[in-house]
Formats: C-alpha cells, structure tokens, sequence
C-alpha cells in the first residue's frame, strides 16, 4: 500500500512539471509567429504610402471586419442596425466580413478576442455593455484595430461609436405633443443606459417645445428584451392617459394595437409590426459609420476617438409615413420638417442629458 | 483461510475484471459520441451544409489556434472542476443538481472577498478567496443534504429549487447592495490586480486555474479511489444498507460528499469571477452547473474520464461558435449534438435490456 501511495505520488509530480513545462515551451514559439503576424498586417499601411496604387487596392482586400452583436441580426432593432450597415458597407467596399450574434456579456470577450487571434482587422463589438471586453482584447492585440459601441475608456486602437438618436427622438416628442389629444404621451424603455437616458431627455425636451403642457411618462422595464414586461408598462401608460407612445423595445406596439393608441418605431421602420399604429420610426443607420472607418482602416489613416453619425451625416431620420401621415396635423408636420433642417444644418442643436431619471 | 499465493491471484482477477469494466465503460462513452456525431452530421447534411466543412470548422474553432486551444481548455476548467464534485456526490448516491446555485454562490462570496481586500498580497488574497467560494458552495449544498437527514426530503428536487433561490438571490446582490455605482449593469465593480488569477499564455485568457483543476482531478481520483472516505463514499452509493451494516456512518458519508460537491461548484465559480470576468456579473454561468452533471455522468464518474468529457464538451461548444459564423450552422446543431451523446449513453443500458427481453420473450415462446 505505502508502495502504491508513494507511485501515486511520484506520478502526480511527474504530471504537474510536465504539464508546468508543456505550458511554458507552448507559450514562446507560438506567440512568436502571432506577433510577426501582426506585424506583417500592420506594416501594409506603411508599404502603401511608397508603393504604387495597384499594391494598395491588392492589399485592400486584406481587411477582414467583424462584428459581435449582443441578440439577434433580425430583432428590426439595435442589432438588425449594426448587421444591415455593416453587410451594405463591407460589400460595397468588398471587404470580407463576419458576425457573431446573441452573444452574452459573459462571452463577448471570448468572441473579441477569437475575431483578433484569427487576423480580423476591424472588429466591432456591437453593444455598450462590451466595452470592457473590447478593453482587454484590444491591450492584447495592439495592432488590430477596435470599435465598441458607446464605450467609455479608449486606447489608441479602440475607439468607439456612439448613435446620436437622441437628435430623432427629439423630433419624435415633437410629433407625439403634436398628435396627442389626451396631452399625456408615453416612453418605454429597456435599461437606463446613458444613451437611453438622452433619447429620452431629448424626448422630453421635444415635446414641452411644442406643447409647454404636455406630460411625459417613461418606464424602464429593466430588460433589453421582455415583451410581456414592454406590453404591460406600455398598457400602464395608456391607462394613465396617454395616447401616443414611443416604442424602444418589443411589446410596446402589440399594447398599441390593443388599446388603438399611436406608436413610434425606433431604429428600424418598425411600421410592419403595426400597418395602422405605427406612424413612423426614428431610423438609425450605422452604415456611414462603419463604411468611412472600414476606409480609414484600409488606408492606414485611423485614428482612434468617438464616432458620432447623426441627423447632418444621413444616419438619423424618419421612416415612411406609410401613408398615416394624413392623422398629422399640418402645422405639426411642418414644425417637424422645419426642425429636422434646422438640426442638418447645424442651426439647432438638440440638448444631450443623460443624467439620471427617476 | 488463503494463503498468499491466491490472495495474490485474487487481487490479479480482480485487476482483469476492473480493467475489463474501465474498458466498455469508456466504449460505451466513445461509442455514444460517435453516433451522436454521425445522427448530428445527418441534420447538418438536411440544414444543407456539407458535415464535414461543418466538424472542420468545428475541430478549427476549438482547437485550430493558440487562443482557441486556451478557449477550449478555459471553458473544460468549470465543467471537470464542477464534474468531479458531481461525481463525488454521484457515487455516494447524493443527486446534486445544485452545482449551479453552489456556482454562482460560491463565485460571488469569493468577489466580496477580493472587492473587501483589494490591497492583499495575491498569495494570500486568490486563495482567501477560493476558500470563500468553496465554503459558501459547500454550505449551500450542505443544506439540501440536513433537510435530507432531517426530514428525508429528496435532495434531487431540493437542489434544483435552491438553484433558483441562488441565481436570483445573486441577481438582486449585483443589481442592488453589490452593484457598481453609476452602472446599470447587473454586476459588481472591478476586482483589483490582485484579486485576478494570473495568466499562464501569452495572449490568451488561459488562467493558473487550469493546472488547479488538472492538480483537483488527481487530488479526487486520489480520494476517491485510494483513501478510506473514497472507499465508503463507494460502498454506501452501491448498497446504503449493507455499508450500514459494515458500521460505516452513512449520514457522514451523505454529508460530506455533499459537502465535497458544493465546495468544488464554488471554485468553479471562484474561478469564473477571479479569471475570466474580473468581478461578478449577472449570468456568469451559461450552465455550467448542469452541462457538468452530463460530463459526469459521460466521464463515467471517473475523474479523469470527467476531465475527458469536459475537454470534449468545452471544445464542441467553443468550435461551435466558429462553425456558425464560417458554414452558417446554428450553433444549436451543437447543443442538439450534445444532448444526443446523452440520450444515446443513457439509453446504452435500454439498448441491453430490450435485447434481454426479446430474449427472455423467446424463451418462453419456446
């Protein structure tokens, strides 16, 4: 027995050296080749400048984008808006592309981190809540290039994006004072992130302009998606007299549809959810973002920063009226136009508060 | 009475027979894998994608880079730690379904221990902290197995409840008392440098909790095979009884298997929190606790056939996400093949009893 135990013994500090060696010889000469890897991809930008045109537009295809996206591409939300514009930006640059959707906070670095490993070049993480993920992928791989949706910390190779939507609520809270005829208008949310937080100040701010009396109701639900949860806030808000709600996740148009009160769309034209509610939807369109830095990428001139692409870039506007627009008073819809030129031109600047609501 | 000679004979035949059982017993484990792989292939094959583009993806996504090797061996480390726990537990005959609740327990006392002490020495603090994880795990199993002693309530269902009390529990602490301020994440602030397990690859995540869990399985396989607690942990699982009779304390052995379980779920959540996220966070575990009863149960109970099955099964759901994005099969083809390894190895033994019957069946027409 002793002889057994000592064997047992003998054995298990055998494993653990070896396995303590294998561990410290695997590490130099596979890490050697990434590096020189990277290196090579980051040196393109360099060769280019003193090399002729046709080695730059050979090398053009070298770029490969990826973005991870926190649900699915077909939600007709915040995650069809990152899909869609990264798909027409990349085919129009014929760059190759990959994603990566519903993929969880507890995860994201995991995927981050395999898009570097495997030379992607340009990776998007597609939600607020990886920009700590993005942070330490991106300390590790300081020559891939890094873009996390509304990040607060930057590197020089992360940068991030922001979707100044905010500036199209604001012009949808005019509309919603404009066409309520109860007074009271309704806002319902997913989570008190900052960039909800300003949608809906902007929100606010829009709707006592053009009614000073008007009351706003919000609700966030605590979730990015819960249906049950969206349709029973929205419901509250309707039975507390509202009668124009702006819709920032799914089930807030399905209570519309039920208690026939009016809906407004977000970043998607969400009006095929409810042909009848649905007046219009404030769009959000990420490809002018995502073609103009998958360009800087490939010329070498990236610099890291924030992103902001809003009404005077084309990326913020309304969706089609599909028709609804004849329940729109006139002076109301002139008011809206006016504003939404007003803000392109840089006449007016929509207020951006995200301090906290109660 | 024997004398030496055959005593020695004896334990030689005993030898064969247990080596000939480890043998189809892990043929009955490959063979399950094999089949579920080719019944997966086929729906590949009708979701109109060639099977084998779809395992090369696969095998490339699990194993095909240095970081994906790290993934894979990263995502095993939960799975072997909480399987050999289950194991243990298994054996004595204690059903632990609760190695997630225990999980997310034991990963967010061991958060508040490194948010307490953020300045500690990392010698002190990460293990400070392991202990944390696996006490809070094993007190929390341990309650399922009094309530057993005390009032022979099932510890099957009891446990399954208490995983529900645990992960929303934890879900308030992260969204109230522990949350980080000015954030609206459910998740605790930061741990410090010091509180965060050391990388042992370069540019990977691989964490020093890997070499721990490999140093765990040994220590199990060790206790479980060769010491006295492992031999009556062995013996009350196959007949409580007759153990009983042998004068072993059954309640004990109920007990500290338990204990032993909760403890291992709580340092797979410890490092979870120290090694992978760097604080506690809501949803830590994408179901570690139950994928570690099916890794179990495939590693045959055995330690290291756990470590197997979790090397495996970490790699089949690494490589899937690698296999979704290059040949556009839903990563649930992966989660499909999954759980047909289980049906198809738990119902090996329906497969010998229906030929048993039939015959049995033919006997008696004769």
């Amino acid at each position: 027995m002793k002889k057994r135990v000592l064997l047992i013994l003998f054995c298990f500090v055998l494993a653990s050296t070896l396995l303590f060696a294998a561990c410290n010889t695997k590490t130099e000469p596979t890490a050697a080749p990434v590096i020189e890897e990277t290196k090579t991809v980051a040196e393109v930008p360099a060769a280019e400048k003193s090399a002729d045109t046709s080695v730059a537009t050979d090398k053009k295809s070298d770029v490969k984008v990826a973005m991870v996206l926190s649900g699915p591409i077909n939600d007709d939300d915040w995650n069809s808006v990152g899909y869609n514009g990264l798909k027409k930006a990349c085919e129009e640059l014929g760059v190759e592309f990959a994603y990566s959707e519903s993929v969880t906070d507890a995860d994201a670095e995991r995927v981050i981190r395999d898009y570097a490993a495997r030379g992607y070049r340009l990776i998007f993480a597609h939600s607020f809540s990886f920009g700590e993920a993005t942070l330490k992928v991106a300390k590790d791989f300081p020559e891939t290039i890094f873009m996390a949706g509304t990040a607060n910390e930057l590197t020089e190779n992360m940068g991030t994006y922001d979707n100044p939507d905010y500036q199209g609520a604001y012009l949808a809270g005019m509309l919603a004072a404009g066409i309520s005829k109860t007074g009271t208008i309704g806002w319902v949310d997913g989570m008190a992130s900052p960039n909800m937080l300003a949608n809906l100040h902007a929100y606010q701010a829009g709707a006592l302009e053009m009614n000073p009396e008007i009351k706003v109701l919000h609700t966030f639900i605590g979730s990015w998606y819960d249906p049950p949860k969206a349709k029973e806030a929205a419901i509250a808000q309707i039975e507390q007299g509202a009668d124009v709600l702006s819709s920032q996740g799914v089930g807030v148009i399905d209570a519309a549809i039920e208690k026939k009160v009016w809906a407004l769309g977000a970043m998607t034209d969400q009006n095929f959810m409810g042909p009848d509610v649905v007046l219009t939807s404030v769009m959000w369109d990420l490809y002018p973002c995502i073609k103009n830095v998958t360009q800087e990428v490939i010329d070498g001139t990236w610099k890291s920063g924030n992103r902001s692409y809003g009404i005077a870039d084309g990326a913020v506007y309304f969706a089609e009226y599909h028709g609804l627009d004849s329940n729109i008073p006139a002076d109301v819809l002139e008011k809206v136009n006016a504003k939404f030129d007003a803000i392109k031109t840089g006449e007016f600047e929509v207020p951006h508060d995200t301090s906290e609501v109660k | 009475m024997f004398n030496k000679a055959d005593n020695h004979n004896i334990e030689l035949e005993f030898k064969k027979q247990r080596r000939a059982e480890t043998l189809t017993a892990a043929g009955s484990s490959i063979g399950a894998v094999i089949l579920a792989l080719i019944i997966g292939a086929v729906i590949i094959r009708l979701l109109g994608v060639n099977p084998f583009d779809a395992y090369r993806a696969l095998i490339d996504g699990a194993f095909g880079t240095k970081n994906s090797i790290a993934e894979t061996l990263l995502r095993a480390v939960p799975l072997a730690i909480t399987g050999i726990g289950i194991t243990a537990a298994f054996r004595a005959s204690i059903f632990n379904v609760g190695a997630e609740g225990q999980l997310y327990l034991g990963a967010t006392s061991a958060v508040c221990v490194g948010l307490a002490f953020p300045t500690l020495h990392p010698a002190i603090l990460l293990p400070l902290m392991a202990i944390a994880g696996m006490i809070t795990g094993a007190l929390w199993g341990g309650i399922a197995v009094l309530l057993k002693l005390k009032f022979n309530a099932n510890e099957m269902i009891n446990t399954i409840m208490m995983n529900y009390i645990a992960i929303y529990f934890v879900s308030w602490l992260v969204h109230g008392p522990i949350q980080q301020p000015g954030s609206p994440l459910g998740q605790t602030a930061g741990l410090s440098d010091n509180a965060i397990l050391p990388i042992i690859l370069k540019q990977t995540r691989l964490h020093i909790g890997f070499i721990i869990t490999l140093l765990m399985v040994l220590l199990t396989g060790f206790l479980i095979y060769r010491t006295v607690w492992g031999y009556q942990i062995r013996v009350t699982g196959k007949n409580m009884f007759a153990s009983q009779a042998a004068g072993i304390k059954v309640k004990w052995v109920f007990l500290s298997s338990m204990l032993f379980s909760g403890a291992m779920a709580g340092l797979a959540g410890f490092f979870e929190a120290a090694g992978i996220q760097h604080r506690m966070i809501e949803n830590i575990s994408s179901g570690y606790g139950y994928t570690a009863i099916v890794v179990a149960l495939l590693g045959q109970l055995n330690p290291f056939g756990v470590l197997l099955a979790a090397i495996l099964f970490g790699g089949l759901q690494i490589g899937a996400s690698t296999m979704e994005t290059a040949v556009g099969v839903p990563a649930s083809a992966v989660t499909l093949i999954q759980y047909l390894i289980v049906i198809l190895f738990i119902g090996r033994k329906a497969f010998s009893l229906i030929i048993q019957q039939m015959k049995k069946n033919r006997k008696v027409a004769a």
